[in-house]
């Protein structure tokens, strides 16, 4: 985990419209990630057709010295994970505990039973904004992991 | 690519030369083309095309053919990973005939003839551009690759005497004619030797070299005749030393696929040669390469010829990149990738080494000095030496080492870069680092291009490098560890020999699928992507290089003037660079490089990436100054990302695009642009947002804004289209409204976004809502100019705050006034879109015809003077393309997904006046979401109508329905009704019939022209006193009075409910139109019908009679009746066989019930018999009967008609019924008629309900011939004139009749009985005898079989058993002697007869109706029938039962 630096974490919905994205790296403007976040997309969906068995798609594509991955869950909802790399080996492993993270903030924010899943608004929410923070500045959550979801039998 | 000398970047095929293909001319042209070659971008251009020899002869063309087909494969440029003999296999070069190879150096020295030597490519001879010190030229490659091949073909022709006709030496042929024992001729050998002596010369000087020799001898037409060519050729072959295997081919004359394929068998077969012959070249410079000093001990001698002068030499280390390299390009030609890329990357690392400030390799040798010449080509060296390694990884399929070395390239340059002071803040390092992703990115684009896939890295399908891949990679690196990179040995996931993935296999734990090991994982950096990642990245270095190029010719603006050294950073590029920069459009660099990345993303239909690469495009294009261009390109892609919803980026692009606009003079788009900024999904600062408002403000409102030139155009922008500010929508109070009363409506305008989204209050000049029915648009105006701010209007208003802080005010604009003109409802209203606020304006609408009201579009409009701008909210359109828009986004909210139906509602403390009235918005509907409807229905109807009528109603009667109305509306209306009795079903014609006047009715009848109607039209209502016309004027009825109108219902036959609907219709006048709207009101109710009467039938067989009149005839005719004449009956006209004729007669009792609630007055019971009805009916019974009896028999006569169509009529079969008397008795007054007394009819004492009446008919029925006879016979039906008896006497509904069927009659059938003949009565002891009468009424012998069974109290004496015949028609009798023993009933012993059915009778072959059953041996026994001397009444209805009974008398009781 140490070596994985996070720059941007962009959660996008369905109709591929933005629903947060942090911006982690003050060294590139917000507008940079937003296009990467809206360029994955269609990775994501070819990666996604290729193989749909795992909601980990890998790494999308490296673009200057920034690396994106995406995870996509069965609900369309795409996660997007830009790193910026310093030319060593990023663990699948760890990309997915990342993603998990994500996801089950995600899943908490959507289990609101207030929050519009079909709205395509951006999310608006402090706590989930806290989540990602913690994600995003590779903190532990407080009170434990009980935001993660149950580890995939292997 | 094509930037680099071509030698170092092609790829290198093996060298062939073939000369004797092209003449002396082609061949120079060769020579003048192929150095120009060197700097041409393209590859080798192929020789001169064969058409320019279409003139030469056969031979020449052959030539050219071959020329061609040698030449066809030459084509291969920068890739080709076809490996060996799959591909093209040589580079071939066409040399003129009288070419031969250079001669080797050691030849010339050994020749002293040393000054004919090629001029030397190596370092240290002085004429070489390499002396004293450089590395290696592109030259030495292009000797290699077009001098000096490693396979040579020289192709010759025979001589051939052909040849030399026409010249003078014509009279030699005669002489030098070949003789049969194939004498030489001496001038062909002369030829012969001369070019096997050629061929010789050439084979020894390829064979100094170690180049490969063959020779092909080119043969033609008229050698093939000759029969000593194989001799010659055998001649020139030995002479010349060449081998027949691989080194002699000799082509005859043949057609281009011949040729074509000879070419490309002869390059196989010298391919094994030519690998031999690179093979040799590469030891030979492995062992120079081992001969070479120690670069440790070449040190001091290295050191030695620096003190003397400016003048070093190449280095031991130059020396070893030299022969790598050589090495290297020798193994590439022998397409041995492997031990290319090894020597290629040993060479580089050299080179490598050699940048640094002292080499490692060699310890103390300075490294190459910056900017120096040797540097320059050092550096294009590594650059290709590094693209080389990265081809032949891609070849080897191994992408991530291709892009491990790519990025290490990269990395060490970088390092290099700063200390030449050429850094990252140079443009001269930006322009090498984009050149650098710009070759590799065409490299992969030519890669693929020419079949290379790309690895997709997906997690599952591929296991990356792990740890272990990683410590290679940092050995492998180690080895430029020296050369002070820094930290670039931070490790690279790659192995030195292998890939960093691995495909299909797995390391640690993981497997492909799912699981993961934990060391899994893969280095982003090195996953190759497609060419169009490298052209973006290129771009971005030529935009970074742009920048610092505009910094230092900001610093060192002057072209002539050398920029100081300084030794802080930024470093002053040199005059010379500078000057170079100045000459390149880096904006169009970018463009090109973007476009390029554009064009391959496109190609991996990434279509988002593209449009981000058009923003950078358009970015660059609005640099350039190209402002139209670049908004073009805005405008295209804002679409997608205003679609999706990516907000921010969307702002970026309208504020590039305003800037472009205000640029170009656009200003339309700039309102355009400015607009869609000041919604709140934009995300921007709050002093941005002000200055947009503030911006758009003064372009519409100041007339001295540089934009308010001139008067603009109308702009019209369809706000779903884009991002609103403001949102629109318009509810109906109500779901349905009435024709001509005024529905509310409420036009809500509310700013999107919280507080702070709309930094000031935003005047609309106009709102305009459009309805479906445009005559309803009304249009709220506020003509105020923009500094005034006071509401000048006198309409009510209210304003509340919401818990959020929302301002709600409420506008109530109901009284609108028409504008004929514009058509429209117009009135004035302050229009101010509030900061966080909504605006609500009540109005109301009168709808005047039946429709539904859709709102078709709002437009908010602001009007300035040169302004026209009108924001557009369509709904109906959109709300129709629903399915496609719904799924679209929340700037939207008119389509697809409507808003909740929401009403501001007023609520007025009811008296206290002082208190301010409540606002609050409602949910109307439950809050459904649906779009503006408001459907109009006409006016509802205020007219009662009421029915009475007596349920249930009879069948065949006029059923009188009072039907009453009356006028409930405010006014005096006309009305009409029409009446409609539904027909029950729909599919048969009805006969059912609804009439006004039932006499009318029933006389038209008569008439025969009675149209059975189950509608009656326009029965015009009139007071309830006056009486009803169908022809009086139409009256009107005054309000609150009652019409009444009284229908008459026939119904026939089925005992059904019928429903009836009566529809009263009326015009009622509009209150402020002359128009009249048409109203309707419909009533529908149901008459349960039920037959009147009900009839039942006993039939009573009069036997007395019968034996009476049998008695008469057969005293009469003897017992013979077969031998009687036949009668012709004179009433029925048929003829009747007496023999066969049956009569009987029957008493029909008949009980009639009145089963209906309601009492009945019957004037006539008539029993009319089927046959009479049929045949005579018509003109005896309307004779008889009168027309009230007609109306029954006509009505009736439908359905009895259908019945006789069912079945065979009586007189068919050859039944007659006659009625012999009619005992109808018990009706009042007996049987007397009273049709001509008035009086006498309402004296009919009425039946009541459940009354009994029976009337009694003796009838006789004749049948001609039993067998043909049906087993029922309908006898006839009861007439019964009758009419509703109404309590007070007063009846109204005419006579009617109605036919109640009747049961049908059973007719015995014909077969044999018996009947006995007995005593009155008989004593004990004294015997009597009982006669049975056996009759066979059939037409066929009967074959009986009788058996006597005894009886207890009779002892019987006579024939226990017997078998009888009987004839047909015939009787027999027997008689039986009994006595009895016991006084009282006794049974007599029982005669039975059976039927012998064993032997069927067909003597009359017709198809029996006593169906017969040949295998049946059941037994039919013969009833003894009519026994009724018998006594005792319990028995006297059981003449057919098993005993015959007779009472016995005592002894005593004799008078003996």
């Amino acid at each position: 985990m140490a070596n994985i630096n996070i720059s941007c974490i962009a959660i996008i919905g369905k109709q591929n419209n933005p629903l947060f994205i942090k911006n982690f790296n003050p060294s590139h403007a917000d507008l940079k990630y937003h296009y990467i976040a809206h360029t994955s997309c269609d990775v994501m969906e070819e990666r996604a057709t290729m193989k749909a068995q795992d909601m980990y798609l890998g790494v999308l594509f490296s673009m200057e010295d920034l690396s994106v991955y995406g995870y996509m869950t069965n609900t369309k909802i795409k996660f997007i994970t830009v790193l910026t790399v310093p030319d060593v080996i990023i663990k699948d492993l760890d990309m997915k505990n990342i993603f998990r993270r994500i996801h089950a903030a995600y899943v908490n924010h959507a289990s609101n039973p207030f929050y519009e899943i079909d709205s395509e608004k951006m999310i608006k929410s402090k706590k989930f904004e806290q989540e990602i923070e913690a994600i995003g500045r590779g903190r532990a959550l407080e009170g434990g992991n009980r935001n993660s979801l149950p580890a995939t039998a292997p | 690519m094509d930037t680099y000398p071509p030698e170092f970047a092609i790829h290198l095929q093996p060298t062939l030369v073939v000369s004797g293909l092209t003449t002396t001319e082609d061949a120079s042209h060769q020579e003048d083309v192929n150095p120009s070659l060197v700097n041409n971008d393209s590859p080798p251009p192929p020789p001169p095309r064969p058409g320019t020899q279409s003139s030469k002869t056969g031979l020449a063309a052959q030539k050219s053919i071959l020329l061609q087909a040698m030449l066809s494969r030459n084509n291969v440029s920068y890739w080709d990973n076809t490996k060996g003999l799959a591909g093209s296999l040589f580079y071939v070069i066409p040399e003129q005939a009288a070419y031969n190879l250079p001669p080797t150096r050691r030849f010339l020295q050994q020749t002293n003839q040393l000054h004919l030597a090629q001029q030397s490519l190596s370092p240290t001879a002085p004429s070489s551009s390499l002396y004293p010190d450089g590395l290696i030229t592109p030259l030495w490659i292009r000797r290699h690759r077009e001098q000096i091949p490693s396979v040579f073909i020289a192709v010759v022709d025979l001589w051939d005497r052909e040849s030399i006709v026409g010249s003078a030496d014509n009279g030699q042929r005669g002489f030098s004619d070949k003789g049969p024992l194939g004498v030489v001729d001496p001038m062909e050998r002369d030829h012969d030797t001369t070019l096997a002596q050629d061929l010789l010369e050439r084979r020894k000087v390829s064979q100094e070299r170690g180049v490969k020799f063959a020779a092909v001898v080119m043969l033609q037409r008229s050698h093939m005749d000759d029969p000593s060519i194989e001799d010659r050729l055998n001649f020139v072959r030995k002479s010349a030393g060449l081998d027949l295997k691989n080194a002699f081919y000799v082509l005859p004359p043949s057609n281009s696929q011949e040729i074509s394929d000879f070419a490309v068998n002869l390059q196989r077969s010298q391919y094994e040669g030519s690998m031999n012959y690179y093979k040799e070249q590469v030891k030979r410079h492995k062992k120079k390469r081992s001969n070479l000093p120690s670069t440790t001990a070449s040190v001091r001698p290295g050191q030695q010829p620096n003190t003397g002068g400016s003048q070093q030499t190449l280095s031991v280390q130059g020396w070893m990149f030299r022969y790598d390299f050589k090495m290297g390009m020798f193994s590439e030609c022998k397409q041995d990738i492997d031990n290319a890329v090894k020597f290629y990357e040993s060479a580089y690392g050299l080179l490598i080494d050699m940048f640094a400030v002292t080499s490692t390799i060699t310890p103390g040798t300075p490294g190459l000095q910056a900017r120096t010449r040797r540097w320059a080509e050092a550096k294009v060296l590594a650059d290709c030496l590094c693209l080389k390694i990265c081809k032949f990884y891609l070849y080897l399929d191994a992408p991530s080492t291709a892009l491990f070395n790519f990025r290490r390239h990269l990395i060490v340059f970088k390092a290099f870069s700063e200390s030449w002071k050429m850094g990252d803040d140079s443009f001269e390092y930006w322009a090498w680092l984009g050149k650098q992703y710009r070759v590799f990115g065409d490299l992969l684009d030519v890669g693929t291009k020419a079949g290379f896939k790309l690895p997709i890295p997906s997690p599952g399908s591929v296991v990356y490098g792990s740890f272990a891949g990683m410590t290679e990679g940092s050995k492998d690196l180690n080895k430029f560890s020296g050369i002070g990179v820094g930290n670039g040995a931070a490790g690279f996931g790659v192995g030195p020999s292998g890939d960093a993935y691995v495909y299909g296999g797995s390391v640690g734990g993981g497997r492909g699928g799912g699981t993961h090991g934990p060391g899994a994982g893969v280095n982003p950096m090195l996953v190759l992507q497609h060419a169009g990642y490298f052209y973006h990245q290129s771009a971005n270095c030529s935009v970074q290089r742009r920048l610092r190029f505009e910094m230092a010719e900001e610093a060192y603006p002057d072209s002539s003037v050398a920029p100081v050294p300084t030794n802080s950073r930024p470093y002053p590029p040199t005059l010379q660079s500078m000057n170079a920069e100045r000459a390149i459009d880096h904006l169009a660099l970018t463009i090109e490089l973007l476009t390029k990345s554009y064009e391959q993303f496109k190609r991996h239909k990434a279509g988002r990436m593209t449009l981000f690469l058009a923003s950078e495009i358009a970015g660059t294009y609005y640099t350039a100054g190209k402002f139209e261009m670049a908004l073009k390109f805005f405008e295209r892609i804002g679409k997608t990302y205003r679609k999706e919803g990516w907000n921010l980026i969307l702002t970026s692009i309208l504020k590039w695009s305003i800037q472009c606009a205000k640029e170009l003079g656009f200003w339309e788009n700039v309102v355009e642009y400015l607009i869609e900024m000041m919604s709140p999904d934009m995300p921007a600062t709050e002093t941005k947002r002000l200055s947009v408002f503030d911006e758009l403000i003064s372009i519409l409102h100041t007339k001295i804004h540089p934009a308010n030139t001139s008067a603009h155009k109308p702009l019209v922008l369809s706000m779903p289209q884009i991002n609103s500010f403001v949102s629109c929508a318009v509810q109906f109070h109500t779901k349905q409204a009435f024709v001509a009363s005024a529905s509310k409506f409420q036009f809500q305008l509310a700013t999107q976004g919280g507080q702070g989204a709309l930094p000031k209050s935003f005047r609309l000049s106009y709102v305009l809502v459009e309805f479906s029915d445009p005559t309803l648009n009304h249009r709220f105006e506020d003509p105020r100019s923009l500094d005034q701010t006071d509401v000048q209007d006198s309409l009510e208003r209210l304003s509340i705050k919401d818990r959020t802080g929302r301002t709600v005010e409420w506008i109530n604009c109901d009284r609108c006034t028409f504008d004929t003109e514009r058509k429209t409802w117009i009135t004035n209203v302050g229009l101010d879109i509030n900061p966080h606020s909504t605006l609500v304006i009540e109005g109301a609408l009168m709808p005047e015809k039946e429709q539904i009201v859709q709102v078709t579009k709002i437009t908010l409009g602001v009007v300035t003077e040169q302004w026209n701008v009108a924001l557009e909210f369509p709904t109906i359109e959109v709300a129709q393309e629903g399915g496609q828009a719904g799924t679209q986004h929340n700037y939207m909210p008119l389509q697809g997904n409507p808003p909740r139906r929401q009403w501001l509602e007023v609520s007025r403390a009811s008296e206290d006046t002082s208190s301010s009235p409540k606002l609050k918005f409602k949910h109307l509907d439950k809050g459904t979401k649906r779009a503006p409807l408001l459907r109009v229905v006409p006016r509802e109807s205020k007219v009662e109508i009421q029915t009475l009528f007596k349920s249930p109603a009879y069948l065949d009667e006029f059923f009188p329905v009072v039907i009453k109305v009356r006028n409930g509306e405010a006014f005096p209306v006309a009305m009409e009704m029409d009446v409609e009795l539904q027909s029950i079903d729909p599919s048969i014609e009805s006969l059912d019939s609804i009439v006004l006047d039932p006499h009318a009715a029933l006389k038209s009848l008569s008439a025969g022209s009675f149209q059975a109607a189950q509608i009656l039209h326009g029965i015009r209502l009139s007071k309830a006193s006056s009486p009803p016309s169908l022809s009086s004027v139409l009256q009107d009825l005054a309000v609150g009075e009652w019409a009444e109108q009284t229908i008459f219902v026939k119904a026939l036959e089925i005992p059904t409910p019928r429903t009836i609907v009566c529809k009263v219709r009326y015009e009622v006048s509009l209150e402020n139109e002359q128009k009249k709207s048409s109203t309707e009101k419909q009533h529908a109710f149901r008459v349960q019908f039920i037959p009147p009467f009900d009839a039942a039938v006993d039939y009573t067989p009069q036997l007395a009679r019968v034996s009476e009149t049998k008695a008469t005839r057969e005293s009469e005719t003897a017992l013979v009746p077969i031998l009687q004449a036949n009668v012709v009956d004179e009433k029925y006209g048929a003829v009747t066989v007496p023999a066969l004729t049956h009569t009987e007669v029957y008493l029909m009792s008949t009980r009639v019930n009145n089963e209906g609630p309601w009492p009945v007055q019957v004037k006539e019971v008539k029993l009319i018999i089927g046959s009479e009805s049929n045949t005579l009916s018509e003109t005896s019974l309307a004779g008889r009967d009168g027309a009230a009896g007609d109306v029954g028999g006509l009505s009736r006569g439908h359905s009895i008609s259908r019945m006789r169509d069912r079945k065979k009529s009586l007189q068919e079969v050859g039944i007659r019924v006659e009625l012999l008397d009619d005992s109808s008795i018990g009706l009042d007054g007996a049987a007397s008629r009273f049709e001509d007394s008035e009086d006498s009819e309402s004296n009919i004492r009425p039946w009541r309900s459940g009354n009994l009446q029976t009337f009694n008919h003796l009838v006789r029925v004749i049948a001609a011939d039993l067998d043909m006879a049906p087993e029922h016979i309908e006898v006839g039906y009861l007439r019964i004139q009758w009419r509703r008896f109404e309590d007070d006497g007063k009846a109204t509904a005419p006579f009617v009749v109605t036919n109640v069927p009747l049961q049908p009659l059973e007719l015995p059938k014909a077969q044999p009985y018996m009947t006995v003949d007995l005593p009155k009565d008989a004593l004990v002891n004294r015997p009597f005898t009982a006669k049975y009468n056996i009759h066979n009424p059939t037409g066929k012998t009967l074959e009986l079989a009788m058996t006597v069974e005894p009886s207890e109290g009779m002892v019987y004496a006579g024939i226990m058993q017997a078998t009888l015949k009987i004839l047909p028609f015939a009787n027999h009798s027997i008689q039986m002697n009994c006595y009895p023993l016991q006084a009282g009933l006794t049974r007599l012993p029982r005669v039975k007869l059976v039927i012998n059915k064993r032997k069927p009778s067909r003597r009359r072959g017709q198809t029996s109706h006593q169906p017969q059953h040949p295998e049946s041996h059941e037994e039919t026994l013969v009833k003894v029938r009519g026994a009724t001397k018998m006594g005792g009444p319990q028995n006297a209805r059981t003449g057919t039962g098993e005993a015959v009974v007779i009472f016995v008398k005592p002894e005593t009781g004799s008078l003996e």
